[in-house]
């Protein structure tokens, strides 16, 4: 029991101090790009930003609805399943790949219909709309998972790293990790995760207002940012596995961070792509046929290899 | 495709670049030569006297119509009684200095203007010459 206290503990201040560098970081790069200064405005760097921002959110409106009770929940359980590192997870199983997504495609449903609710009242067509929007980008996503299962014959994450000791999926699976990283890019443009402020779409899936309700939601965003990274890593990057001389651990938060700020210049450059339908267009016209073709190609290997014995 | 690419790099360089703002008021950059900021009469140094005449050239040329001029006779010579510029309407063409015969006005460099009330945007004669410190393109590193 103790045990499992200690470990919740460690997933959360992990989660905390990554949400402070992270939230620092977004905002510092993201200002960088556009050649401004960022936080000089603050103090010590503006290295109180990520409090004081908090603060502000909470100190607006106490008031919170029951999405924002789920949605909290949600995106903390969704660690109970994902590994960060290979001492720091709660539930074994040969599933948790399946309650990862789950979970994952939930929290995304619930934030849209949660700002569904706060903006215009509950308009279900809206959120319906929405919902197939995020759903088909995340088509050519499951692909690439269900390519990734198949070849490491496993829906455990354990054995999805511990296959890539020698080398890691993205050897295997070039096309599949191009389209993946292609595919959760343009999932955080079309939630605008990133640019929190700003209004990039006509339309936009961001909640009004100030107040916990809109810190929780913040929250569940960036850890949607986080999930998808960690996925990325544990399905391509090869999670945990040391490198020469570099810890598991340290070699996570070093793939963690190149990642993340990779994601958020290539989510800046594809500043062309800003709308919904293009988003859409892509994804059924390029990223889903890819996809597929990945996933067939795995089969084949697959079934070679398994069935035949031949590769 | 390339076109994302290409972004991509610049984004990239970007973050090691030198940022282009600055922390206004606490910082300020160097005006560019030849801005227009608020119009100033320019003073005859060896008399200390205003060299404009009050001739109605810069009136007349002003397209906002926001320049009010007065003349008087001292000793049957034209001199400038009163000289008025309306900010609020002024759009800094600077069609004023390029048709004053005499060179008696131009353009400083001063483009902090903001006011609470809007009577104070008209400007007199008197403040038009106190302007003279604002012509100079570093004028704020001044004390």
């Amino acid at each position: 029991m103790l045990l499992i206290f200690k470990k919740i503990g460690i997933i959360v201040l992990t989660l905390g101090i990554n949400l402070y560098i992270v939230s620092l970081l977004n905002n510092k790069i993201i200002a960088r790009t556009e050649l401004r200064r960022g936080f000089r405005g603050h103090k010590r760097g503006g290295t109180g930003f990520p409090f004081s921002s908090s603060l502000k959110y909470i100190s607006k409106d106490y008031r919170f609805s029951i999405w924002d009770i789920i949605i909290f929940v949600f995106s903390l359980s969704m660690w109970a399943f994902l590994p960060i590192s290979y001492n720091i997870s709660l539930i074994e199983s040969d599933f948790n790949l399946i309650a990862v997504i789950v979970i994952y495609v939930l929290i995304i449903i619930l934030r849209i219909f949660s700002v569904s609710c706060s903006n215009y009242g509950f308009i279900i067509s809206d959120s319906l709309k929405r919902i197939n929007q995020i759903l088909s980008l995340m088509l050519p996503m499951f692909f690439c998972i269900l390519s990734v299962a198949v070849l490491n014959s496993t829906l455990s994450f354990r054995t999805i790293i511990n296959s890539q000791y020698r080398l890691w999926n993205i050897a295997y699976q070039p096309v599949g990790f191009i389209v993946f990283f292609i595919s959760i890019v343009l999932q955080i443009k079309l939630l605008n995760l990133f640019d929190l402020n700003q209004f990039t779409f006509e339309d936009n899936i961001l909640k009004e207002g100030e107040g916990i309700s809109k810190l929780v939601h913040r929250f569940s965003g960036y850890m949607i940012i986080f999930f998808t990274i960690i996925l990325f890593n544990t399905l391509y990057l090869g999670g945990w596995e040391k490198l020469y001389m570099i810890r598991g651990d340290i070699m996570v938060a070093i793939k963690f961070y190149v990642v993340l700020v990779l994601m958020m210049i290539f989510e800046r450059s594809i500043s062309g792509i800003n709308n919904e339908t293009k988003i859409i267009n892509l994804s059924y016209k390029i990223l889903l046929p890819l996809s597929v073709f990945n996933l067939l190609l795995t089969i084949i290997f697959y079934i070679l290899r398994n069935v035949y014995s031949l590769v | 495709m390339l076109r994302v690419i290409k972004n991509f790099f610049i984004n990239l360089g970007n973050i090691f670049r030198k940022p282009k703002t600055v922390l206004y008021p606490r910082e300020k950059i160097l005006i560019n030569e030849g801005s227009r900021g608020l119009p100033r009469l320019k003073l005859n140094l060896d008399t200390l006297d205003i060299i404009c005449n009050g001739c109605k050239d810069c009136e007349k040329a002003c397209p906002q119509k926001c320049i009010a001029v007065k003349r008087t006779y001292e000793d049957n010579e034209a001199v400038l009684d009163e000289f008025y510029i309306n900010l609020g309407l002024c759009s800094f063409c600077g069609n004023c200095v390029e048709v004053c015969k005499y060179k008696a006005i131009e353009l400083s460099y001063r483009y902090q203007m903001a006011e609470h009330d809007i009577e104070s945007l008209e400007i007199e004669k008197m403040d038009l010459i106190k302007q003279a410190e604002y012509s100079i393109r570093d004028f704020w590193t001044k004390p």
